[in-house]
């Protein structure tokens, strides 16, 4: 684990110091953006986060719009086991470049599935987020985001099988999400 | 069209199931009670059976009729003193000690014949009796060396032991099928079997390793005129490291199958779900649980928990969405036991 972590601090201070020699000229970013929360990497040192996907895809096209999307999938088929999948759209706006970092608003809606298997009762998570965007450019492939939320979403759950008349149990959420949540991004 | 499609798979699922029920509410809480009523009817014929009989006889045999084992606990004295300790760095000296031993009250000593398979102690049952009518039989005992915080144990691998009282038995238990794993510094049993019969209970307790991460626990328990109880219990660990499992945040899944005749409940609860809320909210512990009540294979109900005035209380949903406190079921239970063991606990 600390080799991991260790070998990611040094290829990101490299490439710190790629990058500042081009400070001065802002280099075109690539229309594609595929981005994999690090979370998923070094669990221990990064933030996960409930409202965050697995797997993000960013188009931007010529005028500052993006268009956005992230999808999340887990199944585990043992007794106990889990099964998700989360999906959401949004789109963003640029807000401002300077040098390697990058600033951007924008707002996403999103859908999450789960259930565990012994339980059956399977939670719906339907929520939107607006959201602020900071990202840093390591080289013009390679960048760093993060994207603190504030959302609001209702779960709400079904028990299939259950005699109580009402099967669903709901509720609201409003928080802030994706604090801390930082996303490794590859531009093409 | 991915959302749409995730939309629709809500929209379905709040189907409720179509499911043919063959027995109003009313029966089905009547048979709740009729097995309820069973249970402790099957408690009655244990405390008037040979075994507790026996207990009664040998440890509560004074004026007050209070538990008393110094009389026994005197005899298993004098036969240390004579032959030695039973135990010796955690270890039972089965091989050192086989004989058939039998005490003499009137000299209060231990007189030794040989015998190459057993270790046999006849003994009288209480104090200041002649008849030697008890007879406490040990065969078949192995041992494993298993290790727990650093001290070396001695565990019974297998073992059969039997307790006679003028030649019928009271008490008898058989382990078997002992195993243990020791990658770890903690000696993690990977299976048992233990039949325990205390006259007219009959008793299997079966532990055994699924998978690495499983676990099984099954228990069963019948008299000859009784209903048959068992439970079976599954855990699922979020790891194998046996040594570090100190917390409920090991755990991934707890399920039990507990039967009563022809009652049974199953549940689940996802520990893991669980184990990080501090104080989980009854909607997230019935969200991540699930607990049903089957009688004779059809469900009758569902069992939920409910804080009422600050307590946790569980509840029956019957078929129909009406809605009852189990303790109308089970609320008197601690009294009923007290009432049934009464020669024990008053």
């Amino acid at each position: 684990m600390k080799r991991i972590i260790t070998l990611f601090f040094v290829l990101f201070i490299a490439s710190f110091s790629f990058a500042q020699a081009e400070k001065d000229s802002l280099f075109a970013i690539p229309s594609h953006q595929v981005g994999i929360g690090l979370n998923k990497f070094i669990k221990s040192v990064f933030a996960s986060d409930d409202n965050a996907m697995i797997i993000n895809y960013r188009y931007t096209g010529k005028n500052k719009w993006s268009y956005r999307t992230g999808f999340d999938f887990k199944k585990d088929d043992s007794e106990g086991g889990f099964t998700q999948f989360a999906f959401k759209l949004g789109v963003d706006r640029n807000l401002k470049r300077y040098r390697n970092w990058n600033f951007y608003y924008g707002a996403d809606i999103f859908t999450r599935y789960s259930n565990y298997k012994n339980i059956n009762k399977p939670q719906y998570d339907n929520g939107i987020g607006a959201f602020f965007g900071v990202q840093y450019f390591i080289s013009p492939h390679f960048s760093i985001s993060t994207e603190p939320m504030f959302y609001y979403k209702y779960i709400y759950i079904v028990d299939r099988s259950t005699f109580q008349k009402d099967n669903k149990t709901g509720w609201s959420e409003t928080g802030l999400g994706k604090i801390g949540f930082i996303e490794l991004n590859f531009h093409f | 069209m991915g959302v749409a499609t995730i939309f629709g798979i809500q929209a379905c699922s709040t189907s409720v199931e179509d499911t043919t029920h063959t027995t109003s509410v009313a029966e089905d809480k009547e048979n709740i009670k009729k097995t309820i009523n069973g249970f402790y009817d099957k408690l009655n014929v244990i405390d008037d059976g040979d075994f507790s009989k026996y207990v009664l006889y040998t440890m509560f045999n004074n004026t007050a009729q209070e538990y008393d084992d110094s009389y026994l606990n005197n005899v298993v004295e004098k036969w240390e003193t004579q032959f030695g300790d039973a135990l010796i760095d955690n270890k039972l000296q089965f091989a050192n000690k086989l004989g058939t031993y039998t005490y003499n009250p009137v000299s209060s000593t231990w007189t030794k014949v040989a015998n190459a398979n057993a270790v046999v102690l006849k003994f009288p049952s209480v104090q200041n009796q002649i008849a030697v009518d008890s007879e406490l039989t040990l065969t078949s005992y192995t041992d494993i060396q298993t290790s727990y915080n650093s001290e070396t144990i001695w565990l019974p691998k297998t073992f059969d032991i039997t307790l006679k009282r003028s030649g019928n038995t009271v008490f008898s238990m058989k382990l078997s099928n002992v195993t243990f794993d020791n990658s770890t510094n903690f000696s993690m049993p990977i299976s048992a079997n233990v039949q325990i019969y205390s006259a007219p209970l009959t008793q299997n307790i079966v532990w055994q390793r699924v998978t690495s991460k499983d676990f099984k626990f099954t228990y069963n328990a019948s008299t000859p005129q009784g209903a048959n109880s068992e439970i079976i219990a599954q855990v699922t660990l979020k790891h194998s490291d046996y040594a570090n499992i100190s917390s409920k945040d090991d755990f991934k899944t707890i399920s039990a199958q507990i039967t009563e005749g022809n009652l049974k409940i199953v549940a689940n609860m996802n520990v893991e779900a669980l184990a990080p809320l501090s104080d989980p909210t009854d909607a997230q512990i019935n969200n991540n649980s699930k607990a049903e009540l089957f009688y004779n294979g059809q469900k009758i109900g569902d069992i939920i928990y409910k804080t009422v005035n600050g307590k946790g209380e569980f509840f029956v949903v019957y078929f129909d969405g009406t809605m009852e406190n189990t303790d109308v079921y089970v609320g008197d239970f601690e009294q009923k036991i007290k009432n049934i063991f009464a020669n024990y606990l008053d």
